[in-house]
């Protein structure tokens, strides 16, 4: 009796452990396609945010790279197969160097 | 068989925290990364916008210093705005082509008097003066200076700057 009780208690525990670890694993996709999402979204936005930069203080160049698809004025990055979008005040176009029309303090 | 289990739920627990440190530190280091950037373009710009402003505002003060003092000699009002100019620019811009705009002498009075031309009118009551930053005959020579690394914010005085003044109100 007492070895039956042992095994109901074993397979209880083995069930649970087996729940356990499948809910794991569904968090830990889950948190790799948040991880994604945020991922694009924060390269977009800093995509977004350097273009505006170089809009509103007039930099002549920059020689960081940007690694963002640029459109005329949005930027999109993607993440692991996640692809988000940010729109620009400044208008940008993508070539073989990105180019930022801006104005400085005398007219070039 | 309990400890086993307490055991392993505590690493998976542990390995996760790991992970969520992970993720938190890549995000810290790209907010970072940006905010870095932005505080470059923003500086360059500021030290160019403050000597811009000074150039505008040292040419402006010298012209009107000069059509106070009835000065109508061509080549002392070039003199004494250059002058100013040279004293404030030196150490702040270089004397440079338009082929090295980052490289370049030390400003002086002799390059910008090479450069520039100046003159006052005065009709009927009121006088006019202008100067300008011509270049040389090549339009090549230019002042200018470079700010930052990454974000570069050139300064220059264009070729062709002008600064106008006039003085004195229309006689009724």
């Amino acid at each position: 009796m007492s070895t039956l009780e042992a095994l109901i208690s074993l397979i209880a525990l083995l069930a649970f452990i087996g729940t356990m670890l499948a809910v794991l694993s569904q968090q830990k996709e889950s948190i790799l396609l948040a991880e994604a999402s945020v991922n694009a979204k924060a390269d977009s936005f800093f995509c977004a945010l350097t273009i505006d930069s170089i809009y509103s203080n007039s930099i002549d160049s920059y020689s960081q790279k940007i690694l963002c698809s640029i459109g005329r004025k949005k930027t999109s990055a993607t993440s692991n197969r996640t692809l988000k979008e940010t729109e620009t005040l400044a208008e940008a176009e993508s070539g073989f160097e990105t180019a930022v029309k801006s104005f400085g303090h005398y007219i070039k | 068989m309990r400890g086993i289990f307490c055991f392993s739920i505590t690493l998976v627990m542990l390995a996760i925290l790991l992970n969520f440190s992970i993720i938190e530190n890549g995000f810290y280091s790209k907010l970072e990364k940006g905010k870095s950037a932005l505080i470059e373009m923003e500086s360059g710009n500021k030290e160019r916008t403050i000597i811009e402003n000074n150039v505008d505002k040292i040419v402006s003060t010298e012209i009107a210093e000069q059509i106070e003092n009835g000065n109508l000699n061509s080549e002392s009002i070039k003199d004494e705005i250059n002058s100013s100019l040279a004293g404030y620019l030196k150490g702040r811009a270089n004397a440079s082509t338009i082929f090295s705009k980052t490289q370049g002498s030390t400003i002086t009075k002799e390059f910008l008097n090479g450069n520039s031309n100046a003159f006052i009118l005065e009709l009927g009551g009121k006088k006019y003066g202008e100067y300008s930053f011509a270049s040389n005959a090549e339009k090549t020579n230019i002042v200018s200076k470079t700010f930052g690394n990454n974000a570069k914010a050139i300064f220059t005085i264009p070729i062709d700057y002008t600064i106008r003044k006039l003085a004195g109100g229309v006689k009724n």
